[in-house]
Formats: C-alpha cells, sequence, structure tokens
C-alpha cells in the first residue's frame, strides 16, 4: 500500500521529462533489482543508485561515450583478490529500453593484452567517420581517466602499489609478467561489464596466457605453484560479483574460460595452464566463472583426467566441445577457415569466433518446438492421419519461426569496437556492421518432447491405435486429468527420443532438418541465423506451455537439451544417439548432450575418459556432464543450511543449489531420479 | 546355426573386467543357486510380468485398461500396451549379436575394454558362440568369460582358443557344492583346460560361509586359488522373483560374517577383494 503511495506521489509530483527517463531506465533498473536481490524498483531509486543519463540529442554512440566517460569519474572499483576489478554494480548507463542489450561477447583478450592508447589514437587518426572517431577518442579519455584515478589513490600495502604501477603503464605497453597479464585482462573486463554488456567471455586463457607464464618459469621469478595462486585469485575476482552479473539466475553470468582445442597453426593447445586451470576448478568450490573445453582426437589423456577430477566435484565445468565438428559446421555455414581455429562461446555453448563476432546466441524468444503440435491436436480440424497432421504440424512451426525472427535494435558498444577486428578499420560500431561476423542465433526448445509426442502418434495412435486421436484430445485437454492411463501409455515404451533406434534418429533428424530449413530461408538484421536445441528456457517456456503428446502435463518442464527422458537410456546409448544426429547446415547454435554421470563411472575416471573421447571421435557435438546424487539434493532442499556449498550444473552454468528457485531444484531432483535408474 | 538366447546386453560396463566393456548375460544354467540374480534362467521362464507396471490399483483408468483381463475383460496379458509381459530373453543370430557388438569396437580400443559373456551359463550355448567368438577374435576384440565351469568340457575346449579370460564363479557355499568332491574334481579338471589363461577365482558370499571356514579353505586351496574375490551378495533381484511368481529368500549378506570369513582367508594367506555391487 506505502509503495503504491509513493509510486502515486512520484508520479504526479515529477516532471513528465524525467518520468519519461525513469520509463528510459526500466531495463537498469530491472539490473539493479537483481542486484539488490528483491528489492522493489522504487526502492533502487531510493537507495540512489547512481544512473547516468541519458543525453538528449545525441546518437546512441554518442550517449554511450559521454555516459561511459562519467562512469570512469566515479566509479569506485575494488580489489578483493589482490587485483584491481573496475566494475562498480552500483553505475548503470542508462539504455533505450527499446535496444537490446550486447550480451554474450567473447573479446580477443590476446588483442586486449596488447592493447596501446597511442596505437589505437594513431589508427583512429585514418577514421573517416567523424563521429565514430569522436566516440572512440572519448572511450579512450575514460581509460585514461580511470587509469589515472587509480594511480593517484594512496597505497596501504606493497600489492596495492603493484597494482597502481601495474594500471599506470599497462594503457601503453604489454605486460611483461603473467601477474601483469592478469591485471589488465580484469582492468578491461570489468569496464566491459561497466560498459552495460553482459555474459563477458574470457576465451582461451590457456593460449593467450602460455607466453607469460612460460617467460615467468624461464626467468625464475614465478613457480607452478606461484602461478596457479595467480589463477586462482584471477578467477576468485571475476566471480566475486557474480550476483550483479548474473542474468536471470544467480550464476548466469557467462563468464566461461576456454581451454583446450588448436591454435592458428592447428597445434594442439596442452599446456600447463590448461592443466592449472582444470586444477583449480576441481581443488574449489565456486560456481563463477566456469570452464569450457575444446576436445579433439588429440587431446591427451592427463587434460581429460583433469576435465573428470573438476567435473567429479559436481560443479559442471568443464562444458566439453566437439571442436572438429563444430569448426567444419562453421565453415559449412559461411565462416573463413582462417577463422574457425579460434573458435570460442557465447555465454553458454553457442560457438562463434573470438574477436571477431558480434553474434548473439539467442537475442529472440525460443521456439517452442512441441506447443504448436499440442495446439494442432486440441483444435476442432485436427487430421485424422499422421501425415497430414506432421503436414500441418510443420507449417504451424514455419510460420512461427517467421513471425519471431525479426530485426533487433541493438545496443551499441565504442568499448568493443577497440577491441574487435575490422571496427576501427570499418569505421563502423561493433554492433552496426563493424565486426566481420554478425551471425545471430535461435534456439528451439523441447526437441525431445516433440520427437516422443510424434513417435506416440505414428506408433500408439494412428499406428496400434492403443489410443484413438479423440482420447488424446480429450486428454491434452484436461491436462491429463481423469485420463491417467492414457498418460502412461504415452510415457511408457521403448522407442523415445536418446535411443539409438532407427525410427527415433529419423523423426529426430527429420524435425532438425525440417527446423533448419525454415531458418535457412529467415534473416535477422539482414544476416543468416544460426538455429541451436539447446535452450536455457525450458522452465520458463514449459510453465505457458500446453499438455503435450509425450505425457508432459500442462506447466511441466520441457526436456533439457539432447538428453534422455527415460531411464532405460544409458550414457552408451545417448552418445550413439547423438552422434548420429545431423549438425549441418545452420545448426550450429548449441547442441548439448546434457548427462547425469552415475557414480559408478567416477570410480574409474580413466574408462569414463574413454567413453568420452570415443563420445568426441563419433561426433557428440557438446556434452555437458553432471555429477548428482538424487538423496544430497533433496536433503539440501529441505536442509539447505547443511549445503552452503553444493554446487550444481543448471542449463549453461553452475550455481550453488541453494541459490535457485524451487521449480529449477525441484526439475534437477527429477532429472536426477530419472538417471539414477538407468 | 541355433541364435542364442541372450537375457540382457549392457554397454559401457565399468565393472566387468579391463577398460570399457559391453557384457552379453547369456540365458539359460545348469545349477540352480537361490540367490541368483537371474532366476528366469534358473527355472526356464520365457516370460516374467512386470507386475509395478499394471495400472491395476495403481492409478485410475477408464479407457485403455477396461477390457483386460485383469479387468474381466478378454485381452491377454500379452497384449497389453504397457508391455507387462517381457520375455526373459531374445534370440540373436551370431550376425545380429555381432552387429551390435560391433558399435563399441573403437571404445573397447580406446579404452582396453572388450566383451564379456556371463549369464546363466555361457558354456552352455558354446555351439552358437563359437562362431561368433572367431568373428569377434578377427577384429582382436578382447573376451572374457564369467562361468562356473561346470559345464561340459567339451564345450570349453570349444571356445578357449579364443577366450582371453575368464572370471570363474566357485560353487563353495553350504547350500551349494561345497564338500562335493565330484564338483571339485570337475572344476580341477576344467582349470587345466585353461591353465594357459588369464583366471579370476570370484565366490557370492552368504551368511554362514563363515562358520565353514576352515572347509571352504580347504576346497580353495585344493583347486590351487591364492587369490579371491567376495562378492556380497544382495536382494537386488527380488522384484525379479516377485514378477515370476516364485518364492523369494532373502541372502542378502550381513558385513559382520564376511568380515569374519575374511579374516580366515587372510590368516590362511589367501589374498582377498571383496566386490560391491
Amino acid at each position: 500500500m506505502i509503495k503504491k503511495i509513493i509510486k502515486f506521489i512520484i508520479k504526479k509530483s515529477l516532471p513528465k521529462r524525467d518520468l519519461q527517463s525513469l520509463r528510459t531506465w526500466r531495463k537498469n533498473i530491472g539490473r539493479l533489482r537483481r542486484y539488490n536481490r528483491g528489492y522493489s524498483r522504487i526502492h533502487a531509486i531510493l537507495k540512489r543508485k547512481d544512473i547516468i543519463g541519458p543525453y538528449r540529442n545525441m546518437s546512441a554512440t554518442q550517449e554511450f561515450a559521454h555516459q561511459f566517460k562519467i562512469m570512469s569519474q566515479i566509479l569506485k572499483w575494488s580489489m578483493p583478490y589482490s587485483y584491481i576489478y573496475t566494475f562498480d554494480p552500483s553505475i548503470i548507463r542508462a539504455i533505450d529500453i527499446e535496444t537490446s542489450l550486447l550480451a554474450s561477447i567473447t573479446a580477443d583478450f590476446d588483442k586486449v593484452l596488447r592493447f596501446k592508447i597511442d596505437d589505437v589514437r594513431s589508427e583512429l587518426a585514418k577514421c573517416t567517420n567523424l563521429e565514430f572517431r569522436e566516440c572512440e577518442l572519448l572511450i579512450l579519455d575514460a581509460f585514461t581517466i580511470l587509469a589515472d584515478r587509480i594511480n593517484s589513490m594512496p597505497v596501504t600495502s606493497t600489492r596495492e602499489k603493484w597494482a597502481l604501477d601495474c594500471c599506470k603503464k599497462m594503457l601503453n605497453s604489454s605486460p611483461s609478467t603473467l601477474d601483469e597479464a592478469l591485471q589488465k585482462i580484469l582492468f578491461f573486463d570489468g569496464l566491459f561489464w561497466q560498459a552495460g554488456h553482459y555474459h563477458i567471455g574470457l576465451g582461451r586463457l590457456d593460449l593467450i596466457l602460455e607466453p607469460f607464464y612460460d617467460s615467468d618459469i624461464e626467468a625464475g621469478i614465478l613457480t607452478r605453484d606461484g602461478a596457479k595462486d595467480l589463477l586462482k585469485n584471477f578467477c576468485l575476482t571475476l566471480g566475486y560479483q557474480t550476483s550483479a552479473k548474473s542474468c536471470s539466475l544467480i550464476g548466469d553470468t557467462g563468464q566461461y574460460i576456454l581451454l583446450g582445442g588448436i591454435d592458428k597453426n592447428g597445434k594442439n593447445i596442452a599446456n600447463q595452464l590448461t592443466e592449472i586451470f582444470l586444477e583449480i576448478f576441481a581443488e574449489n568450490h565456486f560456481p563463477d566463472p566456469k570452464l569450457i573445453l575444446r576436445a579433439n582426437s588429440d587431446t591427451p589423456d592427463i587434460i581429460w583426467e583433469k576435465a573428470i577430477k573438476s567435473v567429479a566435484t559436481g560443479n559442471g565445468s568443464p562444458l566439453i566441445m566437439n571442436e572438429t565438428v563444430i569448426m567444419n559446421g562453421l565453415m559449412q555455414f559461411g565462416y573463413s577457415s582462417g577463422d574457425v581455429w579460434n573458435v570460442g562461446t557465447s555465454a553458454c555453448w553457442e560457438p562463434l569466433i573470438i574477436g571477431k563476432s558480434f553474434d548473439q546466441n539467442n537475442p529472440l524468444p525460443s521456439i517452442n518446438l512441441v506447443d504448436p503440435l499440442s495446439q494442432i491436436i486440441i483444435s476442432d480440424d485436427c487430421p485424422d492421419n499422421f501425415d497430414e497432421l506432421f503436414a500441418e504440424y510443420k507449417q504451424k512451426i514455419a510460420e512461427e519461426i517467421r513471425r519471431i525472427a525479426k530485426d533487433i535494435k541493438f545496443d551499441c558498444s565504442p568499448v568493443f569496437s577497440i577491441f574487435f577486428d575490422e571496427c576501427i578499420a570499418r569505421g563502423r560500431d561493433f554492433s552496426d556492421g563493424g565486426t566481420i561476423y554478425s551471425y545471430h542465433g535461435m534456439q528451439a526448445i523441447g526437441l525431445p518432447n516433440l520427437v516422443n509426442a510424434l513417435l506416440n502418434l505414428k506408433l500408439k495412435v494412428f499406428g496400434k491405435a492403443i489410443i484413438d486421436i479423440n482420447q488424446l484430445k480429450s486428454a491434452i485437454k484436461h491436462d491429463y486429468v481423469g485420463f491417467d492411463d492414457v498418460r502412461e501409455i504415452l510415457l511408457s515404451g521403448s522407442s523415445k527420443f536418446g535411443k539409438n533406434d532407427d525410427a527415433v534418429i529419423s523423426v529426430t533428424n527429420e524435425v532438425m532438418a525440417f527446423v533448419n530449413d525454415i531458418i535457412s530461408t529467415v534473416r535477422v538484421n539482414g544476416q543468416k541465423v544460426k538455429i541451436g536445441f539447446s535452450s536455457p528456457n525450458y522452465i520458463s517456456t514449459g510453465i505457458s506451455s500446453l499438455a503435450s503428446p509425450d505425457g508432459r502435463r500442462s506447466g511441466e518442464p520441457l526436456a533439457v537439451h539432447i538428453s534422455p527422458t527415460s531411464s532405460d537410456i544409458d550414457l552408451s546409448e545417448v552418445m550413439d544417439f547423438a552422434s548420429s544426429l545431423d549438425y549441418g547446415g545452420n545448426r550450429l547454435n548449441g547442441n548439448v548432450v546434457d548427462f547425469i554421470v552415475p557414480t559408478s563411472y567416477l570410480k574409474f575416471p580413466e574408462k569414463l575418459t574413454s567413453i568420452l573421447r570415443n563420445a568426441i571421435k563419433n561426433g557428440v557435438y557438446e556434452l555437458q556432464l553432471n555429477v548428482l546424487d538424487k538423496n544430497t539434493l533433496i536433503d539440501a532442499k529441505l536442509h539447505p543450511e547443511k549445503y552452503p556449498n553444493l554446487i550444481v550444473r543448471v542449463w549453461g552454468f553452475s550455481a550453488y543449489f541453494n541459490d535457485l528457485p524451487d521449480e529449477y531444484k525441484d526439475n534437477i531432483i527429477n532429472r536426477a531420479s530419472i538417471y539414477e535408474a538407468s | 546355426m541355433k541364435p542364442l538366447k541372450v537375457a540382457a546386453i549392457q554397454r559401457g560396463a565399468v565393472y566387468d573386467g579391463s577398460g570399457v566393456r559391453t557384457t552379453v548375460f547369456l540365458s539359460g544354467c545348469n545349477l540352480s543357486c537361490p540367490w541368483c540374480c537371474n532366476p528366469e534362467t534358473v527355472y526356464h521362464k520365457d516370460y516374467l510380468l512386470e507386475k509395478e507396471k499394471c495400472l491395476k490399483n495403481r492409478i485410475k483408468f477408464e479407457h485403455i485398461c477396461s477390457d483386460c483381463i485383469f479387468m474381466s475383460g478378454g485381452r491377454s496379458h500379452f497384449d497389453c500396451p504397457f508391455e507387462l509381459v517381457k520375455p526373459t530373453y531374445i534370440h540373436y543370430n551370431t550376425d545380429a549379436l555381432y552387429d551390435l557388438l560391433s558399435k563399441d569396437f573403437s571404445l573397447f580400443c580406446e579404452s582396453g575394454g572388450g566383451v564379456t559373456f556371463s549369464g546363466g551359463e555361457p558354456l552352455l550355448q558354446a555351439k552358437g558362440l563359437h562362431e561368433l567368438l572367431i568373428k569377434l577374435k578377427e577384429k582382436r576384440v578382447n573376451i572374457i568369460f564369467e562361468t562356473s565351469l561346470y559345464a561340459p568340457d567339451n564345450n570349453l575346449i570349444l571356445l578357449d582358443p579364443y577366450i582371453d579370460e575368464y572370471i570363474v564363479d566357485l560353487k563353495l557355499q553350504p547350500q551349494m557344492l561345497l564338500g562335493n568332491m565330484a564338483y571339485l574334481d570337475k572344476i580341477k579338471e576344467q582349470l587345466k583346460i585353461i591353465r594357459t589363461k588369464t583366471v579370476r577365482f570370484r565366490v557370492v558370499f552368504v551368511n554362514g560361509m563363515e562358520n565353514v571356514a576352515h572347509e571352504f579353505i580347504d576346497s580353495i586351496r585344493e583347486l590351487g586359488v591364492r587369490r579371491l574375490q567376495l562378492l556380497k551378495c544382495h536382494d537386488l533381484a527380488k522384484k525379479k522373483y516377485l514378477d515370476l511368481n516364485l518364492p523369494f529368500n532373502s541372502y542378502a549378506a550381513d558385513i559382520k560374517c564376511l568380515n569374519k570369513l575374511y579374516i580366515e582367508l587372510y590368516n590362511n594367506n589367501i589374498e582377498v577383494e571383496i566386490l560391491q555391487v
């Protein structure tokens, strides 16, 4: 009541212009709300968080640059784990509400490390786009202002003195040690977040930092253990503002470190830093950042062993990418063969090219694959045979895809324009044609549910006629209430998604191919679109979906990724199944097999290594492995105080179990139960 | 060639030998261990009725089950759409089973694994297995047999050239063949046939064995056993007995009893590894 009164007063007393500004800042206040963990919007404003802008009569990039400069003058940096970190979440850049934020981006931190402000100024001097040049120079001024402010801060320790000296010289020189390199990465990473972007990936740090590590070891100024301590503090620094950086759930920050894979010359990266990062994640319990491992047939045993040790802790890291399959797919799609060696991912799993991609992984609503089928079945003119029903379904999905695939007005980023290839040369902003690649992605959700539904229709409704279409229609309309036996028959049977069975694979590939064909005809902002069959929205989309012909009740979550929904399907089977799917064409935007590893496999890590290596060899696209004990999870839900550090893998990130909403906890417990039975 | 009667095939097995293996459980056995995990092979049942799948007494049904024989209708339980009736074995010809096993050849190579034949008693289907083993050996697949060796020696002679390793399940429990000299002689003869191969000995421990420890130790010494795996008996097969309408008695082992036997074996210089399912 009081809040309503305050709202009314503000509405009546504030000038229209300011009210308009408040509405414009709604998205940022939403971020404030997440940072404030439950504070209302009014409360956030009353706490006087600094919201910068907006500016009138300026272009978006000018507004950005001015705001960024002001932020550099007032932001408060922190030094939580012996590195200065420049992200101050209490200061927010105002962004037009109609604008889509930039997210899921991985800059090339090798370029960041080689950044010299004078070199960039020289490059900008040749730029003919005056407005662009003006904005970029403002950004460079902002860097200088911040570095000067840091340099003038009073020091109270040797480490602080070191950090000051580092920040003083970093703008015009490359780092000379691993420690300096890590500080420079954190300085700019913080500013990427400060700029109002999110899901910022760190990229291939084992590759990028290797020269510094080797040089320090050779010079005798660092030991392996010393490097491990530095890297641990680096990870802790990245993760200490997880709440402020999180998108929809705490832990969903998109901060990933990518390990392994080939370099520009085709040589496999598997160095001491690769091992050290894996060791850090195996020995420490932090959900953020996370690791992703690029695997190929030459990934050494030691890397696999350490990756499994990390997975065995339950933190879900690393996610495993099959780099060979992914690189081939990227080239087929249109990425240059000279660039694919540097494939990274967006926040979670969607492939892109580090330092060259503006590719947004899922800026559009997910495509709900199964709900249109339910809608057709309950309609008055539902076809009475499978072929017509499937044809009508395909038409409906095609319409839905075309409806969703719209052009997007994106935020700009004069900050990223400095660090992404070609932006300055082209004189164009990062999100306005500056980058080499801007293939955005869409995500389809509910593939396992749809395949199971289609198999049910084919075999049980129109095939063996165990139930007829009218029974199914009534059952769905009534959300299976009074139709328990109908639901049971739909849930039962061995022909299920994930089964390495010709009928199942055929239906799955047919659906994926059809969706791919439609996607290949649409464009977003004039560019081709990628499609993925993994999506984070399996719970939220499920809530608004009808009951479905796979036996799923209305409101229940949809199936996660490319994962079996039946306890009859074990790890070997689902790997075979996933290897049989066609990931060609536009099917690039992430295809994750999400599996809960039986604890028996963890007793034999070398055998699990063989299974995973074999899966990669056979063409599985991406693997996300969880280690979950159902009883522990149930106990953790009832007694969270006993499990403050229990970490689980959610859709593409790790989170403390206690931080998850109940529906996510229930979903994870349910999945653990299914996998325990298999 | 007579097709093989296969009770189950488990891929990705990590317990049944080196590397990652596929275990083929053959149907049929000539012994009647009261704790057998595959009672359908002992009692020669072709089908079992998975009662927990039956909706009667479980949920409200109106549409599908009303004409079932359990509801006084006319539809046989063999035609149950919920697949209530499950065959206890499937017939495989050599080629079909080979094709299935070949899916994991690269995994076997990767992990140092192979195929384990278990059961039931796999040696009883020696003629059917012969051609399959030849084909597997052509691909250099590692082959392990889990067997009691209580089968015609001709069967063993036929297959031994293709088998790399044996896990021999000794039936030296008081309820089985402990104290049976004919059994010991038989096993001794069989062990001579496979003397050039790697052999691991395994015994299912049931309560009461600790009371006849000396007789047990004498028997295994008679067979030349120096190292033994003790598998703690469990009740995981209870559901199968119920599904087969067979009487079920629990032989789940008590850890204290097992430890007593373990100590006796240790004192008699027999190396023991305790296995838990």
